[in-house]
């Protein structure tokens, strides 16, 4: 099953790389870099510092809970539900990073290379169940990660920002 | 039981800071790859 819902957050964050990749064209096409990097970091700078905990706001996300029945979804529905989760725009977004990602695709990041920060989004959106199917079946992993999530947050913040930052600046 | 700290989103988020650190000196979309599984895996919350 996890193969399903693998191939469909790949699928679904292509397409959003995709569409966002498209409209990006027209500001990387007209904007002169420094200033799309300027906007850039009027996203990524409130991100990094609200997931370093040292600002509070909300992001925008599609504020629905996924129903129960999820997890009893075959192959397709497993596709399909990954499809969802692979566009980020499913449920909550309780980190501001794919905001960020999506902004670089938008300004700065080229549009080959949006897939590969797609492909990237996708399989660390798979680890998590991944990782919690492994570390137990009694639904402790979500304790486990409540305890560790004060410095995992700043950690994938770190190095989400840090990553684009490096691989669009330096030569 | 062993495996356990493997599985720990803490060995999780260093791992991708390492690769990170990898990917950055070896140059490449490697590093693109590295900052969108770091959204990804914090987009995820705790499922």
């Amino acid at each position: 099953m996890a193969r399903f819902f693998g191939t469909g957050l790949l699928l679904g964050a292509a397409l959003v790389a995709f569409v966002a990749g498209t409209l990006g064209a027209l500001p990387q096409a007209l904007l002169p870099a420094p200033a799309r990097w300027a906007v850039f970091a009027l996203v990524a700078v409130p991100a990094l510092l609200r997931e370093l905990g040292l600002v509070r706001f909300p992001v925008p996300q599609n504020a629905r809970l996924v129903p129960e029945d999820v997890q009893h979804l075959r192959r397709w529905g497993a596709l399909q539900f990954g499809f969802e989760m692979g566009t980020g725009m499913r449920t909550y977004s309780p980190s501001a990073l794919p905001h960020v990602v999506l902004a670089a695709v938008l300004l700065v990041v080229p549009f080959p290379a949006a897939f590969a920060l797609a492909a990237g989004f996708a399989l660390g959106r798979l680890a998590m169940p991944l990782l919690s199917n492994a570390w137990s079946d009694d639904g402790s992993w979500t304790q486990v990660w409540a305890r560790a999530e004060r410095a995992v947050r700043p950690l994938l913040a770190l190095t989400c920002v840090g990553a684009l930052a490096v691989a669009m600046l330096v030569p | 039981m062993t495996a356990r700290p493997l599985l720990h989103p803490l060995t999780a988020a260093l791992a991708l800071l390492l690769a990170g650190l990898v990917a950055g000196w070896a140059g490449g979309p490697a590093l693109l790859l590295v900052a969108g599984a770091a959204a990804g895996f914090a987009n995820s919350g705790s499922t």
